[in-house]
């Protein structure tokens, strides 16, 4: 694995570290995706639980049933990063050098080449990391359901370096020939919807041809995705594979049991390495960041070290999502009353900081980019419209990067979408146990769903805050970066388009707390006995 | 030495019944037809109000079941579970769940702690779920963090401890609120024999001197030695029925134990 390809995950290893890592690599708090065991049963299970009779084998079925689903979504996790990929690659190829018809804009503004470049590697990053993130959730769904399993392979003699080569084939074989089809797919979808766009503008449609010449560019996209997929697979097994088999079976057995203990020792080294390697990232982001704000005065090109800048401040992020989180949340709680439900959901997502953050990331990017475009074409039109005499070329060219841009961003919102649906409802199914014990000690079905619900709010709440700082920060900097000198203005003024803000953050929130309501109400259709004794 | 713990469920009537428990007929069945297992099997019980009960028996022959039931935690298949003069299966979720909390105190067989509280949260849980804050109890709370060997764990988090500690914490959380009854499933399983000890002489205080109701499932003969009452349990009924009183030895209680598995 290229530290360029696996992009700027790879910088963070607190969140992500490289898959050879020794046992240092695995912070306590990554006991999460592990924490399994036979989580979930089927509805009929439990709905003849409740009933009184059936309940043989429930185990048995849980199990299954957790790893069918965590399979499924992988599988769609995979296929939905291949096809984003694809789809971003093949839509700016089609659109180059049809550009001059789309974007009819004047001599002002960067060359349409650069705008696309620009476009293209910023969607795809974007695209990658996000589509990274949720895979390895994914994987993290897959290995807390085997858990067990591969903890009692490894106590009887299967070495952990071998237990992980074969689950990374085993992974890789389904999603090899899955990215495959989904980018064909992709692609062959990409022809119609650039034809359409071109069409408005009476440009030249694109021909099969024109589709075939994209393949280059689409074939090492996939090869970057199959990589940042590999990665994703090994840091979701990482919890089950990274320390002992007896720890691993005790993981397997009880969810809880290394998530607070395992701080001291092991924890420690991984963290400080990782502060270390966010602490260089956020120094040459800082540094490339100021320098591209500075020759965005002469030259729109600016735009290339601020694309440095922008990546390596994602990868800082990435690699300190967990104490960002942690954080937000506390802050979030801060006149939360001690004891209460908003206090223990808080202290819970800070205990799983790595579990909960990426649940938190996921919201976010899909806020951050909606933000990002938002707010960058915002700025953009509103300057346009400001400083330029003849304004209408530089409008209607902002228009169509706006539209190809809606267009790109929303299959990455709909990636996050789907990462924010399986963290969240995973994340709860992992605390079956927990929530069981909650209803052994009293509490009651109605404090259940509320602290259900203050945790699924707690955890849009800190990604939504963080998507849109992270979103309006990153739109500002790309408009200033394209449009300083154009304007003759050394700084623009952001401008922020606060309904498509508010819908962007209301959308994740509803969806975070539709994610969570169904194992909601999974966790309490059993008698709390049950479900202790079953999670 | 300690005031006598608060008996809400009694306060209608009779404010010390002799009976805190009565299960009667109560069954659980789980799966069907061929494959069905009668862990509790048409079972009649009273238990008095400030007796130490230990259930004993074979593996599998329903004492953690019958413990489930009788605390509310798990729905009888057939049958009725009575605390003081609530009849568990009148209550909806809602008010079983309040009553368990106000009224009962569990250990069960794992060490059923949460991780992200400290162990002073984790004993307090039962108050931060809405018990009466009345009910709160510092001198006693202290006096059972001592007894149990806890002091200056309190700050810890339950990863930090070992298996022994946190299944007496596990402990003090279930006394701590004083309930009316105390359900133990193997509460010595992960001490040492000194610590087991105490908690042992721990519960028979409570029983003996505070009216506490104690029903301990357990499987070793040494322990249930320590109660007044043993039930023994075989295939789901109950086999045999023995008011100890001090008076039966470990030895011989072995020996009905074992007669009464050897029905099967």
């Amino acid at each position: 694995m290229t530290a360029a390809a696996a992009g700027p995950a790879e910088a963070g290893p607190a969140e992500a570290g490289p898959a050879e890592a020794g046992p240092a690599e695995a912070g306590p708090a990554e006991a999460g995706p592990a924490e399994a065991g036979p989580a979930e049963a089927g509805p009929t299970e439990a709905g003849a639980a409740k009933a009184g009779p059936a309940q043989a084998g429930t185990a048995k079925a849980g199990t299954a049933g957790t790893n069918a689903d965590g399979r499924r979504t992988a599988a769609w996790c995979v296929a939905l990063g291949a096809a984003n990929s694809t789809f971003i690659l093949v839509v700016t190829g089609l659109l180059e050098g049809r550009l001059e018809r789309v974007f009819t804009g004047g001599g002002v503004g960067p060359g349409a080449f650069a705008v696309l470049t620009l476009l293209r590697v910023t969607f795809l990053i974007i695209a990658l990391v996000v589509s990274t993130v949720v895979t390895t959730n994914a994987y993290g769904i897959v290995a807390a359901g085997q858990a067990r399993l591969i903890a009692l392979r490894r106590l009887l003699g299967a070495p952990a370096a071998a237990e992980r080569r074969r689950l990374v084939r085993q992974a890789m074989r389904q999603a090899v020939p899955l990215s495959l089809l989904a980018a064909v797919v992709s692609g062959l979808a990409c022809l119609p919807m650039v034809n359409a766009l071109l069409a408005r503008s009476h440009a030249p449609g694109a021909s099969l041809g024109d589709l075939t010449a994209t393949l280059p560019a689409v074939a090492v996209g996939l090869l970057v995705h199959l990589v940042c997929v590999r990665w994703a697979v090994t840091r979701g097994y990482a919890p089950v594979l990274a320390r002992g088999p007896v720890v691993a079976l005790r993981v397997a057995d009880d969810p809880g049991h290394l998530a607070a203990g395992g701080d001291a020792g092991t924890g420690e080294d991984g963290r400080r390495r990782a502060s270390r390697w966010v602490r260089v990232c956020v120094g040459i982001a800082a540094g490339t960041g100021a320098l591209a704000l500075a020759a965005a005065v002469v030259t729109p090109y600016a735009v290339l070290p601020g694309l440095v800048a922008a990546g390596f401040a994602a990868a800082a992020l990435l690699g300190s999502a967990d104490r960002v989180v942690s954080g937000l949340v506390r802050g979030l709680t801060r006149f939360a009353r001690p004891g209460g439900d908003l206090d223990i959901a808080g202290r819970r997502i800070r205990q799983n900081s790595l579990r909960s953050s990426r649940a938190a990331l996921a919201v976010a990017a899909g806020v951050c980019v909606v933000t990002m475009l938002a707010v960058a074409s915002a700025t953009a039109l509103s300057t346009a419209q400001g400083y330029f005499a003849s304004s209408a070329g530089l409008v209607s060219q902002i228009d169509g990067i706006v539209l190809a841009g809606s267009v790109m961003i929303s299959m990455t919102a709909l990636t996050s979408a789907l990462g924010v649906i399986t963290t969240i409802s995973h994340g709860l199914r992992l605390r079956h146990r927990e929530i069981a014990l909650l209803r052994v000690v009293g509490q009651t079905p109605r404090q259940t769903r509320r602290m259900i619900r203050a945790e699924a709010g707690l955890l849009s709440g800190g990604g939504v805050l963080l998507g849109l700082a992270l979103g309006v920060a990153y739109g500002w900097f790309g408009a200033q970066l394209l449009l300083s000198k154009a304007s003759h203005r050394p700084v623009l003024l952001p401008v922020i388009p606060v309904p498509v803000l508010l819908a962007a953050a209301v959308a994740a929130a509803a969806l975070t707390w539709l994610a969570s309501a169904w194992p909601a109400r999974q966790a309490l259709r059993r008698t709390p006995i049950r479900a202790y004794l079953d999670a | 030495m300690h005031p006598s713990p608060v008996f809400p469920a009694y306060r209608d009537g009779d404010p010390s019944p002799a009976v805190a428990l009565a299960a009667r007929r109560l069954i659980r069945t789980f799966g069907q037809g061929e494959g069905a297992v009668h862990a509790v099997a048409g079972l009649d019980l009273e238990l008095a109000a400030g007796s130490f009960t230990a259930v004993i028996g074979p593996s599998g022959s329903g004492k953690s079941t019958l413990l489930h039931l009788l605390a509310g935690l798990d729905q009888p298949t057939g049958g009725s579970v009575r605390l003081g003069r609530t009849e568990l299966n009148t209550l909806d979720e809602d008010a079983l769940t309040a009553l368990r909390r106000d009224q009962m105190g569990f250990v069960l067989q794992d060490f059923s702690l949460l991780p992200a509280l400290t162990v002073a949260e984790n004993i307090d849980l039962p108050f931060s779920l809405g018990l009466d804050p009345a009910r709160r109890d510092a001198r006693w709370r202290d006096h059972l963090v001592g007894a149990l060997g806890l002091g200056g764990l309190l700050g810890r988090r339950p990863g930090q401890l070992s298996g022994g500690q946190q299944q007496r914490v596990a402990v003090v959380r279930a006394l701590a609120h004083r309930p009316a009854v105390v359900f133990a499933d193997e509460p010595t399983g992960n001490l040492d024999l000194a610590t087991g000890r105490r908690l042992l002489s721990l519960l028979r205080g409570l029983a003996a001197e505070q009216r506490v109701t104690v029903v301990m499932v357990t499987h070793d003969v040494a322990a249930a030695a320590l109660a007044d009452r043993v039930i023994v349990l075989s295939d789901g009924m109950v086999a045999r029925d023995i008011a100890i009183a001090g008076t039966t030895s470990a030895e011989d209680l072995a020996a009905i134990v074992v007669a009464a598995g050897g029905d099967r």
